[in-house]
């Protein structure tokens, strides 16, 4: 847990007026405390890297940062929701398994 | 390593600075982890691209790297905590999203439950219609405020204030669901929930376990080898206890229905409590007393009694 001035220590090459338009936007979205101060998690911070990587790294423009953040947060959502389902598949007895399997090739005959 | 990072970013000894950073550009953007999630060797490719323009990119390390000064090795970046490290963990977190499989909800049958509870309504063609993201709060009420249930106001992002009742008897930790106070939908979508995790600071000497509380109480030495009626607090005020005669220390007493008010279920008029545990604590004086002492040197020749009887033989 890290307060605004902590986190800007943390990442050199982000000022404050940045990290104030950051969440403005809506983009990072650290919790807040019984003061309305703005806190941290290490999930923010990673974020905050994330965000000023794909700003100067990557020379993503400004205007595309939010479609390229949705589709980050769907595709680890995905992966997420694919995870449960595997390991849901993993525990069923062999047969099921095997039925599952079968599915899906029949499906997806190309594979 | 004794890499050659020019090989690495793919671009000659000679290149310009442009030219080095452009040539990162492109594979950085190949080769991100966020946008390769769960391509192992394309966060490696990425780690070795980001430490040779860590070092290449800089003018003066340039020059030292290539005099032969420092090495590559010499300039491995601290590994940072990588985004995917938070958001591809298998545990839930406020930026998830379920926007990616809303539709799922069409499919019918058992899956729709599991993946339609947030999904329903996604529209067909046309603006896609995409359920605002869920904002997750956090909110500190002491002890107190947690047993008797308080209103309080938070902050949002965009300066729009929040009022959030918390009802009585929340505990550390528990979530409240306020739903619509998310973000806003997408192309018309619902707007998604506000989640506010409540944190509870410790009470003095009330401790919480479920609906009951504990506390211990200190008794003074008549009050432990006479009886007595004494006043103890509870989270709903004082309520006069007896204490039997004879009572030693860590003896347990309860208040029945003097804890925290359980959620009521339907129909229930009044919030059943749970209960109120007090542990008698024996506080001698301060100071050694001599009447206390003459009288127990008395007391002991003619009242042995083994108190340590259970513990013989345990070793």
């Amino acid at each position: 847990m890290w307060n605004e001035a902590q986190v800007l220590t943390l990442i050199a090459d982000l000022d404050n007026v940045e990290l104030q338009v950051w969440i403005e936007q809506g983009w990072v979205r650290p919790a807040l405390n019984a003061t309305s101060e703005c806190i941290y998690d290490e999930i923010d911070v990673a974020r905050l890297r994330l965000i000023g990587q794909l700003r100067r790294d990557l020379d993503i423009a400004e205007d595309m940062i939010p479609t390229v953040l949705s589709m980050i947060d769907q595709i680890y959502g995905l992966r997420r929701e694919l995870r449960v389902l595997v390991q849901a598949i993993e525990a069923q007895p062999d047969d099921v398994r095997q039925n599952i399997l079968e599915h899906i090739k029949k499906t997806r005959p190309d594979q | 390593m004794s890499e050659d990072l020019y090989a690495v970013l793919g671009v000659s000894k000679q290149a310009s600075s442009d030219e080095v950073r452009k040539a990162y550009r492109e594979l950085a953007k190949k080769n991100h982890p966020d946008l390769n999630p769960g391509d192992r060797a394309a966060e490696e490719r990425f780690k070795k691209i980001s430490s040779a323009f860590t070092l290449l990119g800089d003018e003066e390390k340039r020059g030292k790297y290539d005099r032969g000064e420092i090495d590559a090795s010499g300039q491995e970046r601290p590994p940072e905590g990588m985004y995917r490290q938070y958001a591809d963990s298998a545990s839930g977190h406020p930026y998830q999203s379920r926007s990616g499989y809303a539709d799922f909800a069409d499919l019918g049958g058992a899956f729709s439950d599991l993946f339609g509870d947030r999904g329903r309504g996604a529209g067909r063609g046309g603006m896609p219609r995409m359920r605002g993201q869920d904002v997750r709060y956090h909110l500190t009420v002491d002890f107190m405020e947690s047993v008797t249930g308080v209103k309080k106001r938070v902050t949002m992002p965009d300066g729009k204030g929040l009022d959030i009742s918390v009802p009585a008897g929340l505990s550390d930790g528990q979530s409240l669901r306020l739903k619509g106070k998310g973000m806003e939908g997408l192309g018309g979508g619902p707007s998604g929930d506000a989640l506010i995790e409540i944190k509870v600071t410790p009470h003095a000497f009330f401790r919480r376990e479920g609906f009951d509380i504990h506390m211990d109480l200190p008794i003074c030495l008549s009050e432990a080898v006479l009886g007595a009626k004494i006043k103890a607090p509870t989270i709903t005020g004082e309520v006069s206890l007896s204490v039997p005669k004879s009572s030693s220390s860590g003896k347990v007493l309860r208040l029945k229905g003097k804890g925290i008010p359980r959620p009521k279920s339907k129909g229930q008029k009044t919030a059943l409590r749970g209960d109120h545990y007090v542990t008698l604590k024996v506080v001698l004086p301060d100071e050694p007393d001599a009447d206390l002492e003459a009288f127990m040197e008395d007391w002991a020749k003619t009242h042995a009694t083994d108190v340590r009887k259970a513990l013989k033989g345990a070793v």
